[in-house]
């Protein structure tokens, strides 16, 4: 499907590199080995889940892999059945997805620029205490959240419970996390040099971020930007805290609930659309991908 | 704690200036931009004000102090030419401490209370929901049929309320705050059920009149010799009486019926004698330091804690070794450009990642299942997967290797691409394998890169109740006891202590969190220190 | 004397206090509602809604009349924003639901909004506690000791002559205390669902289910006796009906007729005579401990077996699998034993702190006691309805219902005091145990001091 632009895209990428060629061609069958063996270990255990998408008979088949029914019904259920607007929460996720990946992104590229360029006293413990704050169970902080944002929701209804505004918001406090330590760490290996020699041209510091550094980390804003959309495409516990209208449902939370609805009775409905749903992850992850071997390239010829 | 208020107002437009090539960094920044700087703070500062403005009308009036704060400091920040690093960490820091500082001090001060199921609520609204639930009908009490109705002329909103009674020989009532006076059939006309349609005298409510009288309705009830009157939603009444009364002076529960006694104690009313079980609503209260000695002196915590706390170690730390040296590895065999199809196996690779993992861990742990799963099919062994407890830690583990390598496949395929080509190339060139140059040459840079993360990653899979609780349970749970699983993070473990019993005690797991917090900083912040990743930071 | 009207009028506090913070208008984009209409309309309305809540009346005292079959009721309501009626409900019964509730408030005048919750029982439970939770809410009866302890829902009134018009194991577990909370609509037990095409005939014992199913798996027309879902952490729900087979269980009961938290009867000589029966059933191969809900469904599916042990909601998979099926009363064991399972029963709940008491209950009151509403609520969740009238219109028509009441009838409702939260494991473990060749009377000791312990 997807793939075949991807390899294209490829090889429109990958020709070009010198490196490579220069090298002896013979050993490149075992990587190819070597790949096939990880794409079944990554692979097989989906294949059971796709295959019990397109089994009638709504079940996990684990000793087989055929469905022992072959048919569509459960993606013609799933799309078909009002009391559960697959599209409607597929479009709330993308919403939420994109805008709190698109923010994230943001508010991380700017604190890690400061953390990596910035010269202020503090930085050490700022770091520090970023990382600690990891180490609480979050789980145990969601009931906290909720009882605010429910006081939040009484004075500002737009940002409330229930709110995909309010959903994003939260999603934000998370964006001073780990994902801080890993851009502040490509940061640095971006030469000093590059903003020095501007600054000394009269470039303010704004110019330096926007201009010259953000161009220059693309891979890491990239990585993260995946890393980002994929925990929050796939998040739901506290969305199914927050969100109790089932027109304000995330993805996530639409399927679990499918999963639990009357014990195992839609199965075969939440397996089809957690397959449907897997695609944007992988779609977002071939558009970036670009920017990922772009980096290489710039690399090599520095 | 708006949106507007998030952007660095002078950045945000500049990321579309020219091509840098073009740039000219002699000049100002052009006029238009001071602008729309200015325009953005302005509009964050606006935006504030609306919030300022909402919380006032609530009278939330530390919140608007707060507030103030905020929009005083996004001024302090932005308009000068001081506090640059502030500029760029005002926003994400602003989001961290609103969401992330503040929801966690309130977790660890409900620690000091017993808040949990059956301790809710005030005391106040313990005692109130106890009595509304000892209504009972007075014995061989009739029903009436019941409309609501002002004295006619009086406004709806504000009149005195009166129940249109009709009792089942077809007598009607008026009954207010006095007691019941009959009414004269000749002045009222009734419906087929005997619900009284209109009375003489009396203008009849709607429905959603009604509706917005229930505060007072709530207190209303119709004096009779044997009880109150007191309606049924809209169109039926009945004769009550309260069965477990309090009595304000003495701080007692009293059951007419049975004449028992309650008196509060430990957050709930307890039979005075000691016989019988306590009534079951309870109420929010402060207990100190309990839950911490709780969580220190209970004994199946301390019978389970060793064990169930080096598991937790070696899980947190095989699944991040793991999955970190699967990822790299890969990425790097995908990071040469010899290979062809790279995109596919890379977007391939990473489907596991892109699948809830209610979804990942349930096929899973179905796969494992002894007779019926697909490993032991294949491989044709015959072994007790989810049965035996090693077995059990080690499916845990592969099962969360799959889950967890495409991220360390994603990062690393990220920080690769700061690691100049010429490194390796050198490396090569100095006669290293390719097992050296990974280990001596790429995994250190790597390292530098990644390192933070892994704690992080450590920290994440410590905790990673989410998991555990998918996959198996904690289970199995071997020795005729269901406490302590193998496979048990102490998470998972103190959850189902605390939350396991007759009044789940939220309070409980919070200070055991609390410990655990302490434990896992502990570890990471010694695991930190040997990592080179802070030394740049000096 | 005017010590009982303070206290009745004190039933209504919490509402009262919740008033006061509550009421924004969340509803104000309603789409539906028609913007030009306002006071001009108020004295019709007036009319309307007496007239229609004299319809009401009727529908209690003649089930069959439709409540809202009401020819009067042309005007347009007249929208009161404030007064609505909040209903969460799973997302199965929620488009039924809103039917019902969308006629419930034209007849009344008001807006009635019904809302999917992931997980009503403790979404009810968190918003109810930060004011924002609804006014009713459809859920399982043995939520109740959990929702009664956090004081979130008011109870029912039910005069006598409802009462008399439900199922009465239905009924009885709408109690807490002796007080009714909530008014039933549908019950669920576990029966023997069983492959037709492998056992035409239904079993007479376990005995002869044993039998069969061994004779199906030798002749190799099966692979398993039998299923149902028991795992390797067990499932003590599943277990329960042979557990309680002479009589044993999990509590006793107290003077009123109620649970009784402090005596738990898991190590009774009872209960470990059934738990000797879970052991002789996984020694014939019918339990298994690898057998959970997921292996059970495809097993049954592929038709490798010709017996599951499970409830209504497992008879959508097993129609998709295209199995011809029939369902019976789980058999007794020949030595007497009598086969309990246990009985759930759905409800409707009014919570404590509901800002719309009034319309709550009229709904809860006069309107789920109807035939109607029995019969759509049927339709959604293949559930035997709990009101008597509707079961019996049901059972006429539909084989599977009558079948599934079949296989309720005597069947203990489920404890739904708080103490069950510290039964499900220890007991659920127990007979995994048992299953997998522990000692009846050893393992079920054991569970019993976890149990007690965890009570408290």
């Amino acid at each position: 499907m997807a793939a075949i632009d991807v390899s294209n895209a490829d090889q429109r990428t990958a020709a070009p590199t010198p490196a490579g060629r220069r090298k002896k061609g013979g050993g490149v069958w075992w990587r190819h080995a070597l790949a096939l063996l990880a794409l079944v270990f990554a692979l097989f255990p989906i294949l059971f889940i796709v295959s019990s998408a397109f089994n009638n008979a709504g079940t996990l088949s684990t000793s087989g892999l055929m469905p022992t029914r072959f048919g569509t019904d459960n993606f013609k259920d799933l799309f078909a059945d009002p009391a559960r607007p697959y599209w409607t929460w597929f479009k709330n996720s993308m919403i939420i997805s994109v805008v709190s990946t698109i923010a994230t992104l943001f508010l991380g590229a700017c604190a890690a620029y400061s953390f990596s360029r910035l010269r202020w006293t503090g930085r050490r413990t700022g770091l520090l205490a970023i990382l600690l704050l990891q180490m609480f169970p979050a789980v145990l902080a969601f009931g906290a959240l909720y009882i605010t944002f429910a006081n939040v929701g009484n004075v500002l209804p737009a940002v409330g419970l229930n709110t995909l505004a309010g959903l994003i918001l939260v999603y934000l406090g998370g964006a001073m996390g780990s994902n801080i330590w890993l851009l502040k760490g490509y940061f640095d290996t971006v030469p000093k040099e590059l903003d020095e020699a501007a600054y000394i041209d009269g470039a303010s510091h704004a110019r330096i971020f926007f201009t010259i550094t953000l161009r220059l980390v693309t891979p890491i804003l990239a990585t993260v930007a995946m890393l980002a959309f994929v925990g929050l495409w796939g998040e739901f516990l506290l969305a199914s805290i927050f969100l109790t209208d089932v027109n304000q449902q995330t993805l996530a939370v639409g399927l679990w609930q499918t999963r639990n609805a009357d014990v195992n009775r839609y199965f075969g409905q939440f397996v089809a659309g957690a397959v449907i749903a897997s695609i944007p992850v992988v779609l977002v992850y071939l558009s970036l991908q670009k920017q990922l071997i772009g980096g290489l390239t710039q690399g090599s010829v520095k | 704690m708006s949106q507007q208020a998030t952007t660095p107002p002078e950045d945000a437009e500049l990321s579309h200036l020219a091509e840098p090539e073009h740039l000219d960094y002699g000049t100002r920044p052009p006029l238009w931009l001071t602008v729309v700087k200015w325009a953005l703070i302005a509009l964050a500062l606006a935006v504030l004000l609306y919030v300022a403005q909402e919380l006032i009308e609530a009278g939330h009036w530390l919140m608007v102090i707060l507030v103030a704060f905020v929009a005083m400091c996004i001024l302090a920040v932005y308009s000068t030419r001081r506090a640059v690093p502030l500029k760029y960490l005002l926003p994400g820091l602003l989001f961290a401490l609103a969401l992330q500082i503040w929801p966690l001090i309130y977790t660890v001060s409900l620690s000091f209370t017993n808040y949990g199921d059956g301790h809710l609520i005030s005391k106040e609204e313990a005692i109130s929901a106890i009595e509304a639930s000892s209504v009972r009908p007075v014995e061989g009490s009739a029903r009436f049929s019941l409309n609501i109705a002002v004295p006619e002329g009086q406004d709806a909103a504000t009149g005195d309320l009166t129940y249109l009674l009709t009792d089942p020989d077809g007598n009607f009532f008026a009954g207010d705050l006095e007691g019941v006076e009959p009414l004269d059939p000749a002045t009222v006309e009734a419906g087929i059920s005997g619900r009284i349609t209109s009375a003489e005298g009396f203008t009849i409510l709607s429905a959603s009149e009604v509706n917005d009288r229930s505060a007072d309705l709530a207190e209303f009830a119709v004096p009779t010799e044997t009880g109150g009157i007191k309606q049924i939603g809209l169109s039926e009444a009945f004769i009550g009486e309260p069965t477990k009364v309090w009595d304000e002076a003495t701080d007692t529960i009293t059951d007419t019926l049975t004449g028992r006694v309650y008196v509060p104690e430990g957050a709930n009313f307890v039979p005075q004698d000691g016989v019988g079980p306590p009534l079951p609503q309870g109420w929010l209260e402060n207990v100190g330091l309990d839950n911490y000695t709780e969580a220190l002196t209970n004994p199946t915590l301390r019978a389970g804690f060793i064990k169930v706390l080096l598991w937790n170690f070696a899980f947190a730390a095989i699944t991040v070794v793991s999955t970190f040296l699967l990822g790299m590895l890969l990425a790097l065999l995908f990071n040469d450009a010899r290979l062809k199809g790279r995109g596919i196996y890379r977007s391939l690779l990473i489907l596991p990642y892109a699948l809830p993992i209610y979804v990942t861990a349930l096929v899973w742990s179905s796969m494992f299942n002894q007779d019926f799963g697909l490993i032991n099919s294949v491989t044709g062994l015959d072994i007790n997967w989810l049965g035996d407890p090693w077995m059990a830690r080690l499916a845990l583990l592969i099962t969360n290797l799959w889950l967890g390598f495409p991220y360390m496949f994603i990062v690393c395929t990220g920080a690769l691409q700061s690691i100049p080509g010429e490194v390796r190339e050198a490396a090569a060139i100095d006669g290293a394998g390719p097992f050296r140059t990974i280990r001596s040459v790429i995994m250190p840079l790597l390292l530098v890169a990644v390192g933070p993360l892994l704690i992080a990653s450590f920290a994440f899979n410590f905790n990673n109740f989410g998991l555990v609780f998918l996959f198996n349970e904690g289970g199995p749970f071997i020795g005729g006891q269901s406490q302590v699983g193998s496979t048990d993070l102490l998470i998972s473990w103190a959850y189902r202590l605390a939350l396991g019993g007759t009044q789940p005690n939220f309070g409980l797991a919070s200070a055991i969190a609390v410990f655990i917090f302490f434990i896992v900083a502990l570890i990471s912040y010694q695991g930190f220190r040997s990592t080179k990743a802070l030394e740049d930071v000096n | 004397m005017k010590r009982t009207t303070g206290a009745i009028a004190m039933a209504g506090i919490t509402a009262l206090l919740l008033t006061a913070c509550g009421g924004d208008a969340a509803n104000d984009d309603d789409p539906t509602t028609p913007a030009g209409e306002t006071e001009a309309e108020t004295p019709a309305d007036d009319e309307e809604a007496t007239d229609e809540g004299d319809a009401a009346d009727e529908t209690e005292e003649a089930a069959e009349e439709p409540a809202t079959d009401d020819a009067e009721s042309t005007e347009p309501p007249v929208r009161d924003q404030n007064a609505e009626l909040v209903i969460w409900s799973d997302d199965v019964r929620a488009p039924i639901l809103t039917e019902f509730a969308d006629e419930f408030g034209t007849e009344f005048g008001i807006t009635v909004q019904v809302q999917v919750a992931t997980d009503v029982r403790q979404q009810f439970k968190d918003a109810t506690n930060v004011d924002q939770g609804p006014d009713v809410i459809v859920g399982a009866h043995d939520w109740l000791g959990e929702l009664v302890q956090n004081g979130t829902v008011a109870p029912i009134q039910m005069s006598q002559d409802v009462q008399d018009q439900f199922v009465p194991e239905a009924l009885e577990a709408t109690k807490f205390d002796g007080q009714i909370y909530g008014v039933p609509y549908a019950t669920e037990s576990l029966g023997l669902i069983r492959n037709t095409a492998l056992a035409p005939e239904a079993p007479s014992s376990m005995e002869d289910l044993i039998a069969n199913g061994t004779a199906l798996v030798e002749s190799g027309d099966a692979d398993h006796v039998m299923v149902t879902p028991v795992g390797q952490q067990g499932d003590a729900y599943h277990a329960f009906p042979w557990l309680s087979a002479y009589g044993g269980g999990i509590f006793g009961t107290n003077a009123e007729g109620g649970w009784d938290a402090q005596n738990v009867i898991i190590d009774s000589p009872e209960s470990i005579q059934g738990g000797e029966k879970i052991a002789w059933l996984a020694e014939n191969g019918a339990l298994n401990v690898n057998v959970g809900g997921t292996e059970m469904e495809a097993l049954f599916g592929e038709g490798r077996t010709p017996y599951m042990v499970s409830g209504p909601w497992a008879i959508a998979n097993v129609e998709g699998a295209g199995i011809e099926y029939a369902i019976d009363p789980i058999p007794d064991f020949e030595d007497g034993g009598t086969t309990t399972p246990f009985l759930g029963v759905q409800m409707f709940y009014v919570s404590s702190k509901a800002k719309n008491p009034a319309i709550a209950q009229e709904f809860v009151n006069q309107y789920v006691p109807s035939v109607d509403l029995q019969l759509a609520l049927f339709e959604a969740g293949d559930r035997p309805p709990a009101l008597q009238a509707a079961l019996d219109q049901v059972s006429a028509e539909n084989e599977d219902i009558a079948a599934w009441a079949a296989a309720g009838e005597g069947a203990l409702p489920m404890p739904n005091i708080p103490a069950m939260n510290a039964v499900w494991g220890p007991l659920g473990q127990a007979t995994s145990d048992i299953v997998g060749g522990a000692d009846p009377a050893e393992r079920l000791t054991a569970a019993q001091e976890e149990v007690v312990a965890g009570i408290g």
